[in-house]
């Protein structure tokens, strides 16, 4: 593009560049804020006085959060609905649209009906939860959870048009040489899905770390809740009694402030999707464009 | 055999048990795949569709969803909400917030990529659309969180930044004036960056000559916007409003319910979230049932109305 720079064009750049600056501050501060806070003097965060980078420095608030032993337990069982639901969503979601995408299968588009109705009908919340906890008597089990958003339609009609769009020659030398199905899915259909797997992997992996609103409907048993309840519980309901007579919060003479509190346990939760984030942040673009437009 | 007027009709006369069954056994390795994600749908979302009767019932929990016991009521429960004085509040709180959605954080997106395609420097726009992406995988509950803390009247940052400017404290979470201001902010602040990657893509499609066209005419870039990234990519825009339109009076009420307290009820509490409440903390399962299917008649209404206005402005529509 050549454009003759004129006062017109330097005014222009100048407001792109003042908006796109605004868009980043807006979307940083509250997370260096509320990372500041965590790793602030606590009489500095009980004051006020931070507003942007972090004053003084002291882990109380984190010592004191961490030294609730239970913080772990919730972590864990998040890493395990995480884990379990993305290895058995991917799995079922491909198999699924391995055989909707093959031309050989005579009721494709039979199943395809009855799989897209969900899409746009629904049991809706109660019949739903009737349906988990007392039909299939999955209340208080960690697999309520998982099994309940094991996939959806959208994902098996992505990677249904994914594997559609892979040549048949490789499925049909496939065949020629005497490979079973399963065998031409696995070994064939697989390795060179990479890059839906990858898609596919990163939506299950964010939706489940992220998800709560499930597990507060289906386990009430505090051992099995996610990570995602805890922090409900502390910083939307105020449940401070974890804290409350740690030997770190008395050292600092009760000035570490509730708020604080809160503050150290958002940055422990979201502390992993922060570390992972410029990793895959490269490839996210690409990605999401396979997972959104086609379908 | 008469001669058959279609080639349906042929289709289905030739198509007899022998052919079905032949047509089994070929594809019998396909329906094994099959078997555990139809068995997921069938047990978890048709299962539950099915169990929308007891909206027409006087659902005694423990029973299954038809049975001998079952006694009908007709339109009891309906009429039962609809009688509720605040009926008109959850209608209106929950078509205030979706229209919010359509009318503001919808077009923030198609904004925003518009911004990033004016962005010269290469590394600063990847720099920018990265940054943007982010609050995307932040859960909701964290998001919320994050709000409640901020924004809180003892000791939030936006509140000490207030007074330090002289002025006085505003009680943002607590407020039904603020809430909705609330809600549509962290929306456009959590998924703008996101919603725009579509756009985004649709922008890098757009033939370049048209752009060396207009300059060798003279035209300004803030013309160019309007006159050639805009119309390149209405159709997309179109596509995606039509997308979210299937999904209106369907507001995030997992958001919602993590907001919200009786204090900002009177603009913060919807069809969905009244509809969780008598359920899950009332267990009023046939009340609660019959109004999420009154929210989902809503929807078909608005979808059909919107259709028909898509359909006079646009020749996209989606049937």
């Amino acid at each position: 593009m050549i454009y003759k720079k004129s006062a017109g064009d330097r005014l222009f750049d100048t407001v792109v560049y003042v908006l796109s600056i605004i868009v980043i501050i807006v979307t940083l501060y509250p997370l260096i804020y509320t990372f500041s806070m965590t790793i602030s003097d606590p009489i500095q965060a009980a004051r006020g006085n931070v507003l942007l980078l972090p004053k003084g420095f002291s882990l109380t608030a984190l010592r004191t959060v961490l030294n609730d032993k239970s913080i772990f337990r919730y972590y864990g069982n998040t890493i395990w609905f995480t884990v379990v639901g993305t290895v058995l969503g991917i799995f079922v979601t491909c198999l699924a649209a391995y055989p909707l995408s093959r031309r050989e299968f005579y009721y494709r588009a039979h199943v395809t009906r009855f799989i897209m109705v969900t899409m746009f009908f629904s049991g809706g919340m109660i019949p739903t939860f009737i349906v988990v906890t007392r039909f299939l008597h999955l209340y208080n089990s960690r697999w309520s959870v998982v099994l309940s958003s094991l996939t959806t339609a959208w994902y098996i009609m992505v990677a249904r048009s994914f594997f559609a769009s892979i040549p048949d020659e490789i499925v049909e030398s496939a065949r020629i040489d005497g490979a079973s199905e399963f065998r031409t899915f696995l070994q064939i259909m697989m390795p060179v899905s990479k890059p839906i797997l990858a898609v596919l992997a990163l939506y299950f992996a964010v939706a489940h770390w992220n998800s709560y609103f499930s597990a507060m409907l289906y386990i009430s048993d505090k051992n099995l809740q996610p990570l995602a309840l805890y922090i409900r519980s502390v910083v939307l309901q105020n449940s401070m009694a974890n804290f409350a007579d740690t030997s770190a919060r008395i050292t600092a003479a009760q000035i570490l402030s509730n708020l604080q509190i809160k503050y150290a346990v958002i940055v422990i939760s979201v502390l992993p999707m922060m570390c992972v984030y410029p990793f895959i942040s490269g490839n996210l673009e690409k990605g999401l464009m396979i997972g959104s437009i086609k379908g | 055999m008469k001669k058959r007027s279609n080639e349906k009709n042929r289709l289905q006369s030739v198509h007899g048990l022998a052919f079905h069954g032949r047509m089994m056994r070929k594809s019998a390795p396909y329906w094994l795949m099959l078997v555990i994600p139809l068995a997921f749908f069938i047990l978890f979302k048709y299962w539950p569709m099915f169990g929308i009767l007891i909206a027409f019932q006087n659902y005694k929990i423990g029973s299954p969803f038809w049975g001998a016991g079952t006694k009908w009521v007709q339109l009891k429960w309906f009429v039962k909400f609809m009688s509720n004085p605040y009926f008109g509040r959850y209608v209106r709180n929950t078509l205030i917030l979706s229209l919010r959605d359509m009318l503001i954080t919808f077009p923030a997106s198609i904004i925003f990529a518009l911004l990033l395609n004016e962005i010269r420097s290469r590394r600063f726009r990847k720099l920018t659309a990265n940054i943007s992406l982010l609050p995307h995988f932040i859960s909701t509950v964290v998001i919320v969180s994050m709000m409640m803390t901020l924004f809180s009247v003892d000791g939030g940052v936006i509140n000490t930044l207030i007074r330090k400017l002289g002025g006085n404290e505003i009680n943002f979470m607590g407020n039904a004036s603020w809430f909705r201001t609330m809600y549509t902010g962290s929306d456009i602040w959590q998924n703008m960056g996101f919603s725009a990657v579509v756009f985004t893509a649709a922008i890098a499609g757009i033939d370049p000559t048209l752009y060396e066209a207009a300059a060798i005419d003279g035209s300004t870039r803030w013309k160019n916007v309007f006159r050639i990234t805009l119309p390149c990519i209405l159709p997309t825009i179109i596509i995606m409003w039509l997308l979210k339109i299937g999904s209106v009076m369907t507001v995030s009420y997992e958001k919602i319910i993590l907001m919200y307290s009786p204090a900002t009820f009177e603009t913060a509490d919807v069809l969905s979230t009244y509809s969780y409440r008598v359920g899950i903390n009332e267990q009023q399962y046939s009340l609660s049932t019959a109004i999420s299917l009154f929210n989902s008649f809503c929807n078909v209404l608005l979808i059909v109305f919107a259709n028909k206005l898509t359909r006079r402005v646009s020749e996209t529509s989606l049937w």
